[in-house]
């Protein structure tokens, strides 16, 4: 892992563990861990969220999610590099409080969540028959893997 | 000179005609306004006022805010906006919908706003920053307003009331996505960052896209230069930067790619010349930053700056800086009209600064260089299906304003550790002393990707430069940033173009080097990490600078850093206890420039794009021009991220500049000395 690497899984670590902690209120009843691959949001879901990316995020990040003059590609190697391992309530309250990156915290929970869906979904996870819940303990409990 | 608006209001009005007549796009900003976005017609951003000067600069103080917080469905922090000034009145965009406002230029106080819903379009546009405004008149009653809307629609508004012309295309409005040669053109594929230009009552649009670094496809909109009769709105003439069969140039793009190539358009400001008719136009590249395997052959226009004859659209002379290009490197700054004396020969020139760092200057009405221009061998790519120029076009003066290729002499080297980690890190990727490396596959031969310096952002960019006429002296605001790009197979689900291109992020080894934003905090710019040793930038200072070049000579006159090194840097525990002098290391952020009779205007910059990390930051500062010695800087609200500029009102000098920054709302900040 080179020095750089390290920094930013610090920076993310501080990142979620901030956005985290601020949600570690009791949950009445704990979702039970899931796994991305298990249909976790509907085809629905990945249009809206297609929607709130183009407006949103296309701009720097590409028509194709390939990446822009100085914005990493949110697919592929690079979404792996970053989200392997990590929960879709990472993700989730990632882009929530860190996008855009000039002035974020003005996209809702809601359509970030709809935005992780077409994330998942552009880097081959299935849609299902449920949506991605909107509470953060409950996305925090489904898994990001790049393998099923 | 100090400006009396007393005196001209005696003068008799065809005095004052004949006066108009008499003001050179190279002249710098008139009688006491800014009349167009950079200054005058030829980008000089020059004003010969006085008042403020070396004397009394330090008691510069802002004298009002206006606050944009609310224009647009959501606030705006990178506003790159330069107001106009036109009798006491402000005129520029505000917001992600780019609303037109008019306000007091005395007071900041809010005239009258124009806001445009265009749906879909506009909330896809390519590009939602906006830079301002084109003023027209025809020296009676009639006054125009001119924007180029996020959606890409021409809008002609009544300057005194900001309700849109009827008389000019429908409603006010014309319709910009028609005559492009595609039978459909979506939203989002086209729109515009700069604002028109009006020479010899000809509006003259350019167009800007989305980045191409992964394009969806090599098929896209070509951004043709068109030319809009002021008053009626109506479409004159298409200057085709793709040309079509039997026009010239055409044969420049092979296996038929300029059926379907895109892009072209000029998202630079332009310039224009009222006394020869001219309008000269930076035209960027075409589809496909980095991997030009689908347009094989030069690919005129393409990175071409063209000169165009207002009327007709004809083009006159033209020049392109940069053959095939798959380095992004089209012109990005506005070319600035300059009258130089070269070898007691005047000049009536044209000089385009570049990303790569090139300083082209021509005669602006033959195109002929100043200085020779020679084609020299570059590097030539090994990616399948790809075919570099075998020369590049190298001004032989002025030397390049910013470094061009690595070695590891650029590394960073303030101790003999962090050198070895700099080169350690240098080694993973291609690397070469020409600028013009063309990208790798990534892991070819073992390596990640190929370095560039300046990369793919540059150099320069859209602040571009500031030109003194009186003195024949250009200033030039640079980055110096390393960067890598690599290619990778373009997937079919996504794209289909062959090869498709990943800054900074490499399969099998993704680590090195990926970009990402770093955590946001209010009021500091958005630069993103380096990925030199221990997060350090990978060459040596300075990472941002100003340079003084004389134009009637070629020569540096002088160069100074953008300011002090980066919070980013200066807190590295690294440097921890080694006391290194880091007071001219310099943002890595592109400064501002605004030049007066006095004194020339600088600022650390935004920081929000195109920018290195710890870029930007809040000094403004007043600048000897002779010297380039600091003689006052003061820290503003927030970042600057627009140009500044400078009028007179009422016997008072106002210098108006955009800020803003991550988390902090754009708003105008304006000032004067008590």
């Amino acid at each position: 892992m080179t020095a750089l690497c390290t920094r930013l899984a610090g920076l993310l670590a501080v990142a979620l563990t901030v956005s985290i902690a601020a949600e570690a209120t009791p949950a009445p009843q704990a979702p039970a861990p899931s796994s991305a691959w298990s249909g976790v949001f509907t085809k629905a879901q990945v249009e809206r969220g297609r929607t709130v990316y183009n407006v949103e995020c296309a701009r720097c990040h590409g028509e194709t999610l390939g990446g822009g003059e100085n914005s990493p590609a949110l697919v592929d190697d690079v979404f792996f590099t970053f989200w392997n391992g990590k929960a879709v309530g990472d993700l989730v309250e990632y882009t929530r409080t860190m996008m855009p990156s000039d002035g974020p915290g003005r996209i809702t929970r809601k359509r970030c969540v709809d935005l992780a869906a077409y994330l998942l979904s552009a880097n081959g996870f299935p849609a299902g028959d449920t949506e991605l819940p909107t509470e953060l303990a409950a996305l925090t409990q489904i898994t990001i893997t790049r393998t099923k | 000179m100090r400006f009396s608006p007393a005196r001209v209001l005696v003068l008799p009005g065809v005095l004052l005609l004949a006066l108009a007549g008499r003001v050179h796009a190279q002249h710098g900003a008139a009688n006491g306004e800014w009349r167009y976005y950079g200054g005058d017609a030829g980008n000089t951003k020059y004003s010969p006022l006085d008042q403020i000067d070396a004397k009394n600069v330090k008691e510069l103080e802002i004298v009002w805010r206006w606050k944009a917080d609310n224009f647009g469905p959501a606030p705006d922090y990178n506003w790159e906006v330069t107001p106009l000034m036109v009798g006491k009145v402000l005129y520029f965009t505000a917001g992600s919908r780019r609303d037109v406002v008019a306000v007091d230029a005395a007071t900041g106080e809010t005239l009258w706003m124009y806001r445009l819903d265009e749906g879909e379009r506009g909330d896809r546009a390519p590009r939602k920053q906006n830079r301002g405004l084109a003023y027209w008149t025809d020296g009676k009653d009639d006054a125009r307003l001119l924007l180029i809307s996020p959606g890409y629609q021409l809008v002609a508004l009544d300057a005194k009331t900001g309700r849109p012309v009827p008389t000019f295309g429908k409603n006010g409005i014309v319709e910009l996505t028609e005559g492009l040669d595609r039978d459909v053109v979506k939203p989002g594929q086209i729109g515009a960052s700069s604002p028109a230009i009006v020479v010899r009552d000809v509006v003259v649009v350019g167009a800007a896209m989305i980045a191409g670094t992964a394009p969806p496809s090599k098929t896209h909109v070509p951004g043709y230069i068109r030319g809009f009769d002021v008053r009626t709105g109506r479409r004159i003439w298409t200057f085709k930067t793709v040309p079509r069969p039997g026009e010239a140039g055409n044969e420049t793009w092979e296996n038929d790619s300029w059926q379907y190539t895109g892009n072209t358009g000029a998202w630079a400001p332009l310039a224009g010349d009222e006394e020869l008719g001219y309008v000269y136009v930076p035209v960027e590249m075409p589809t496909g930053d980095f991997y030009g395997g689908h347009r094989l052959g030069d690919n005129l226009f393409g990175d071409s700056l063209v000169c165009l004859d207002a009327k007709t659209g004809t083009r006159v002379w033209h020049f392109q800086l940069v053959h095939h290009d798959i380095w992004d490197w089209e012109p990005s700054s506005p070319p600035i009209l300059a009258d130089i004396t070269v070898g007691g020969k005047p000049i009536k020139a044209v000089a385009q600064v570049t990303k790569h760092a090139f300083t082209f200057v021509f005669d602006r009405a033959t195109g002929a260089p100043v200085w020779p221009i020679e084609e020299r061998p570059v590097p030539q790519t090994d990616v399948p299906g790809e075919r570099t120029s075998p020369t590049q076009p190298f001004p032989t003066r002025p030397v390049p304003y910013d470094r061009q290729g690595v070695t590891t002499d650029d590394l960073i080297d303030f101790t003999p550790e962090l050198k070895a980690e700099a080169v350690a890190i240098f080694n993973q990727y291609k690397t070469s002393p020409n600028p013009f490396l063309p990208p790798i596959v990534a892991g070819t031969d073992g390596k990640l990707a190929s370095l560039w310096l300046p990369h793919h952002t540059g150099g320069g960019n859209w602040p571009g430069g500031a030109f003194d006429p009186e003195t024949g002296i250009m200033y030039v605001s640079s980055v110096t940033n390393a960067d890598a790009v690599a290619l990778q197979k373009g997937d079919p689900k996504r794209t289909d173009m062959a090869y498709v291109a990943v800054l900074g992020a490499h399969p099998g080894a993704p680590a090195g080097a990926v970009q990402i934003a770093a955590p946001p905090v209010a009021g500091e710019s958005a630069g993103r990490p380096s990925f030199g040793p221990r997060g350090l930038p990978l060459v040596r200072p300075p990472w941002g600078r100003i340079t003084a070049i004389d134009l009637h000579t070629g020569d540096h006159v002088w160069m100074i850093a953008n300011g002090d090194a980066p919070d980013v840097v200066k807190n590295n525990p690294a440097l921890k206890g080694l006391n290194l002098d880091l007071s001219k290391s310099g943002k890595p952020e592109r400064s501002p420039l605004l030049v007066t009779k006095t004194l020339l205007f600088g600022a650390d910059g935004a920081g929000l794009f195109s920018s290195g990390p710890g870029a930007g930051g809040r000094m403004f500062r007043a600048i000897d021009k002779k010297t380039g010695a600091i003689v006052h800087e003061m820290a503003l609200p927030a970042s600057t991220t627009g140009i500044p500029m400078t009028y007179m009102v009422d016997d008072r000098q106002y210098i108006v500049v955009a800020v803003g920054a991550r988390g902090v709302p754009a708003e105008l900040i304006a000032l004067a000395v008590p």
